[in-house]
């Protein structure tokens, strides 16, 4: 029993890494991880930005969502979520000013990042504080991993660096591996734009795909209610029926005198 | 530049040069999810574009409210309850005054709370020192240009299922990715038309 | 969820309206708390770390400059599209020259730039400091080689970048080479007023 539980508890941690890795298996929180990921030193500031985001909102949702009423859920959860977003901006502005610039627009739009809200839906509603802390931490991970491949891809290909940058003033004058100038290839500029960000993320999708097509349990029930992915977020037969009970459940999380309309 | 030309050439680039998801990753998730065909990347484009200007014409003046007490730091909590507000609002009023329409967009309106699309023309006009009518025009061309590349998104994949064989691994997903780094490559020809 | 609908049925007016929204008005009010608090905390440092950076950026422009000294704007300097505007103005102390910051706005939303004059009157350097670009997306014309075309000049030909002759007319992706054009006119025009060691 003890040994059994300590398993699953480990589980909630290891699954957001791989398993139900959030970007590559459940498709959500897209746009940063295209956005950010031009340079492993960007995509892990935003992936560690994001995971102490989830982590502290995983944590307190799960304190008080007892105290919430369902009316009022999701107004509650951003709230707190991005109460923690506006946290992690000013500190970063005050003590890492590069990674503030370098995140830019995409530091406050972790607020509608559908992983946040979509674990504090689906699991720290619904589970202990313990359990929230590791779940934010291994889907926190499990969205960082993803953008440091991402990153590594595109700074290698596109810019003929590895690790570069000045690691958010860590390590001023630091130049990283310099690939380019060790093999005199010069950098594909576009995969450091727009199209190069699309096409890395269809081909590291593309292979996790290869890898999992005949084990996977992709498409799970993940806070679907908070996110816009639900429509390919089940199979093609269940779309309409999944909508149209996120629908359902985003309604009366908000309004209360929607109750009769429903039910007639 | 007249302030009239300045507008005209903000709803232009919003829609061709600066388009949301085809040039600066915003709304990516409903872009992909929400374009498997034409009537519900129709319904997806009107409602962000009617949201996301209302939700302008909105936070514009309470970013000047927020400024004038000192407390420009609540902008992006202010800004999320008030989109969210928004959209329940919005549908509540449509429900019940124009049902026809609400059948054809409604499913579509509570998806767009997280949109960060919406979220992100909001801080995006603050950030950029726009004026009250340049918010408004960057909005609308944004929620123009991001239907604008939902249709052509839409209009691909409609064939891509039927007359294509894809390789399994890029199945789903992956095939509509790579779609999207094509048209984006075709978008990137627009910049620069203003200089 | 049962349990919570059945509670829903017997709700008395307190629990279908009062309790959800004072529940939702404490944790604003708590987060506005926290927020307010932090901000105590990290604005004097932001601010500090800001006029750091500044300075730094001002000693890179002029690199034969001591300290600088903030010259007080006794009018605003403007140019004549309206685009461009001088926001602050400092003279090196050892009257080596003088940098220029001007806010620039083009369709792409406003841009911080500096402009380093010498004394004799020529760009030592022109840097944007801060542009509303999406990030990842890029832009030409912040690109430190196109910058460095208005290094050495002293003059512009004209006002309009296209006419200009001078400059290579690159159209950037959201950052307008006009913008930056308006910017360098207008502090080179603050500076034919006020000079190294300032007006007043």
């Amino acid at each position: 029993m003890a040994a059994e539980k300590k398993q699953s508890t480990l589980s909630y941690f290891t699954n957001g890494l791989i398993k139900e890795n959030p970007v590559l298996v459940l498709v959500i929180g897209t746009c940063p991880t295209l956005a950010t990921s031009t340079s492993v030193e960007t995509g892990l500031g935003m992936g560690l930005a994001a995971t102490a985001v989830l982590v502290c909102s995983n944590f307190v949702i799960s304190l008080l969502h007892k105290a919430i009423p369902d009316k009022v859920r999701i107004p509650c959860f951003i709230t707190v979520i991005a109460g923690f977003v506006t946290l992690v901006e000013m500190i970063l502005q005050a003590y890492v000013p590069s990674l503030y610039s370098a995140l830019g627009i995409y530091l406050p739009l972790i607020v509608v990042n559908c992983i946040i809200l979509g674990r504090a839906e689906m699991f720290a509603s619904k589970h202990g504080p313990g359990a929230s802390i590791l779940d934010g931490l291994g889907m926190g991970l499990g969205f960082t991993f993803t953008l440091c491949i991402m990153g590594t891809i595109r700074e290698i290909l596109g810019s003929g660096t590895w690790l570069a940058g000045d690691w958010f003033g860590l390590a001023p004058g630091f130049k990283g591996i310099q690939l380019q100038a060790a093999f005199n290839v010069p950098g594909m500029g576009i995969m450091t734009m727009v199209p190069g960000g699309f096409f890395t993320f269809a081909c590291v999708m593309a292979t996790v795909h290869y890898f999992t097509r005949d084990k996977s349990k992709i498409r799970k029930d993940f806070g679907c209610a908070a996110c816009t992915m639900q429509d390919v977020c089940t199979d093609e037969k269940k779309q309409a029926e999944t909508a149209e009970r996120a629908h359902q459940i985003m309604q009366a999380s908000f309004k209360a005198h929607e109750e009769g309309g429903k039910n007639a | 530049m007249s302030q009239f030309g300045k507008i005209v050439i903000i709803l232009v680039s919003m829609v061709l040069v600066d388009n949301y998801p085809l040039a600066q990753f915003l709304g990516i998730c409903p872009f992909l999810g929400v374009s498997t065909d034409l009537d519900s990347a129709k319904g997806m484009g009107v409602a962000v574009t009617f949201v996301m200007t209302l939700a302008t014409i909105v936070t514009w003046p309470v970013q000047q409210l927020l400024d004038k007490f000192g407390i420009g730091y609540l902008q992006t909590v202010v800004f999320i309850l008030i989109i969210a507000a928004l959209v329940q609002f919005v549908e509540m009023f449509m429900k019940k005054n124009m049902p026809a329409l609400y059948k054809s967009m409604g499913i579509y309106l509570p998806l767009i709370t997280t949109n960060c699309a919406v979220l992100g023309v909001c801080i995006s006009n603050i950030d950029k020192g726009y004026t009250y009518a340049e918010s408004i025009a960057q909005a609308f061309g944004g929620g123009i240009g991001f239907w604008f590349a939902l249709t052509i998104m839409a209009g691909v994949r409609s064939r891509l299922v039927d007359q294509s064989r894809i390789p399994k691994s890029f199945q789903g997903v992956p095939i509509v990715l790579t779609t999207a780094a094509i048209l984006s490559l075709a978008f990137m020809g627009f910049q620069g038309m203003f200089g | 969820m049962s349990a919570n609908e059945k509670t829903k049925e017997q709700t008395s007016t307190f629990h279908e309206y009062i309790y959800p929204v004072l529940i939702l008005f404490i944790i604003v009010f708590v987060v506005t708390a926290a927020l307010a608090v932090t901000n105590n905390v990290t604005a004097p440092i932001i601010e500090q770390k800001a006029e750091a950076t500044a300075n730094a950026t001002r000693q890179e422009l002029l690199p034969d400059a001591d300290a600088f000294t903030q010259v007080t704007l006794d009018k605003t300097y403007t140019s004549d599209n309206g685009k461009a505007s001088v926001t602050d103005y400092y003279t090196a102390n050892n009257g080596s020259g003088a940098v220029v910051t001007v806010v620039t706005s083009s369709f792409g939303g406003d841009l911080t730039m500096m402009v380093g004059i010498d004394s004799t009157g020529a760009i030592t350097g022109v840097e944007v400091t801060d542009s509303s670009d999406t990030p990842g997306v890029g832009s030409k014309d912040a690109d430190p080689d196109y910058l460095a075309q208005y290094q050495g000049l002293t003059s512009l030909n004209s006002d309009d970048v296209k006419k200009d002759g001078q400059i290579d007319y690159i159209s950037g992706a959201s950052v307008s080479g006009t913008a930056i054009h308006s910017g360098v006119h207008v502090a080179l025009t603050a500076y034919a007023d006020l000079g190294v060691g300032g007006a007043n």
